[in-house]
């Protein structure tokens, strides 16, 4: 199972709570107060309750369920209902190898991390979720790539979860990232040209939100 | 003995007594993943039939009970039930999505109070669970924990100021708790707090809370308010908790000392093979995404 791509970076600011699957794997992202960040199974070992509703306090995340704190190595620190108590190094969330790199968070939740070599310049462009699987985008976005509304592009495949639009205007490219989820649903997550003007940039997100139109209401009938 | 079985064997609250559908309309739910259909007759006896079977029925703590059994075990006691002086309040059904047993546990738990009723029933730094007891009452077979303390802001409804609570908790059955709690207007009596859990399923429950309190002042429509918001912050617990079902295997869930009563409960539903909605083994473990 390769690396993928959860989020832009973006999009968790210092402090942050956020859920990802990857792979049917539940996980919590979350950046400590001074910008660390880490990636566990979704579950705190003490209830099961869902570590992605907690909150951050400074370097550490505290499950909203009983305040227990977790450090970045994982391991929980401090335990409210027994505060003189210096907890068990035992008490531990399930890490998962994550990273940071153009932009993007990467986790890898069998392997260690290996995110792809990207091509210089690129900047994030927007993360967008859409209720189809990965292959109905796909089947859309291999459709219109003659948009006379939008833009026609190129498109190269990098591999099946990174295709790259190189818009035929101008020498514009456009990174896709695809992250497939649960039921039926999934990501995807954009990087751009850093010199593509605002304009154009603003334009490429309407043609994004298109591909979920047609992409959406094209799985809701086949899917009948 | 299948946990279905063994569950089959209880009483389940399905409606309010005061909310019952007269005949020709009928109420349909469902327990233990059986639909039923509820009417009051012409006679004023209550019907619950699960296809062209029958329930037994009884009407009793503002609630309309039945059993899939033809002989259930007796309902439990609940004697603070016959003093006339209290009001009694049913407040309404919770539905949640989750196991029956994760209400119930949630229900005993203390050390969540200051995260999850924040302001109402505890408060940062006020977080620290003193020791308390727990005994399994022999004569009873109930779960009993006792000298719990804890301080909190609004208590309840009545209370002005924030007091430390005293706490007594019941379980008489594996889906049904009750609290007693120091009464912010008098010193002399306890109130008493319960959940009655309709298991729809082994994921999924209705919680039907209900009081018996010395409270002369507020008024109904305000203590069912109350305690509605109680169980709608105790909800967005318990739909987020992995897996659905509680696990029994000591293993998958770490305690500390301030979940002895959490222990104790989970001890005594695998000791009497209570399991319907249980999880016995680490491999039934499924912390899938859903």
């Amino acid at each position: 199972m390769a690396s993928v791509a959860v989020a832009l970076s973006k999009d968790l600011s210092n402090g942050r709570v956020m859920r990802a699957i990857v792979s049917d794997q539940d996980l919590v992202i979350w950046r400590s107060k001074s910008g660390i960040l880490s990636a566990w199974e979704n579950r705190c070992p003490h209830r099961g309750m869902r570590l992605s509703h907690g909150f951050v306090r400074g370097e550490a995340l505290a499950c909203m369920y009983h305040g227990w704190h977790y450090d970045k190595s994982a391991t929980c620190r401090y335990i409210p209902a027994h505060p003189e108590l210096e907890p068990p190094e035992t008490i531990r969330a399930q890490e998962f190898q994550s990273i940071e790199k153009d932009g993007l968070i990467w986790v890898n939740v069998n392997d260690k991390i290996t995110p792809p070599a990207m091509p210089e310049g690129l900047v994030p462009l927007r993360s967008m979720g859409f209720r189809c699987p990965t292959e109905t985008l796909k089947d859309v976005m291999s459709d219109k790539v003659n948009d006379a509304e939008y833009f026609n592009f190129t498109i190269s495949k990098h591999d099946d979860n990174h295709w790259v639009l190189k818009l035929n205007i101008s020498d514009i490219k456009l990174d896709i990232f695809f992250q497939e989820l649960p039921n039926n649903t999934c990501k995807i997550h954009a990087l751009i040209d850093k010199d593509c003007p605002a304009k154009t940039k603003k334009q490429i997100s309407r043609m994004m939100e298109s591909w979920r139109r047609s992409a959406e209401s094209h799985y809701e009938v086949t899917a009948k | 003995m299948s946990a279905l079985d063994h569950a089959k064997q209880y009483w389940y609250p399905v409606s309010m007594l005061d909310s019952i559908p007269v005949f020709p309309d009928v109420k349909t739910t469902r327990v233990l993943g059986m639909d039923i259909s509820i009417t009051r007759q012409a006679d004023n006896n209550v019907t619950v039939m699960q296809g062209d079977e029958q329930w037994q029925v009884q009407e009793i703590y503002d609630h309309l009970w039945t059993s899939p059994s033809e002989a259930p075990k007796p309902i439990f006691d609940v004697p603070e039930a016959n003093e006339k002086d209290r009001r009694f309040v049913p407040c309404g059904v919770v539905r949640v999505r989750c196991s029956p047993l994760r209400a119930v546990e949630n229900f005993l738990d203390i050390a969540h109070f200051p995260f999850v009723h924040t302001d109402i029933l505890g408060s940062e730094p006020h977080t620290e669970v003193e020791p308390y007891s727990v005994d399994i009452d022999a004569d009873k077979d109930e779960v009993i924990a006792t000298k719990v303390k804890f301080f909190q802001p609004q208590a309840a409804k009545s209370a002005s100021d924030g007091i430390i609570t005293d706490y007594v908790y019941r379980v008489p059955s594996p889906m049904n708790a009750i609290l007693y709690k120091t009464c912010p207007t008098r010193d002399d009596v306890q109130d008493v707090i319960a959940i009655f859990v309709q298991p729809i399923d082994e994921e999924t429950c209705d919680v039907w809370p209900w009081m018996a309190l010395y409270d002369d002042d507020s008024t109904m429509a305000d203590m069912i308010e109350f305690q509605q918001l109680i169980f709608l912050q105790d909800r967005s617990i318990l739909e987020n908790q992995v897996p659905t079902k509680l696990p029994l295997d000591p293993k998958m869930e770490i305690p500390t000392r301030a979940d002895l009563t959490s222990i104790a409960y989970r001890r005594w539903l695998k000791r009497r093979g209570a399991l319907y909605g249980a999880l016995l083994n680490t491999s039934d473990n499924s912390v899938a995404a859903e």
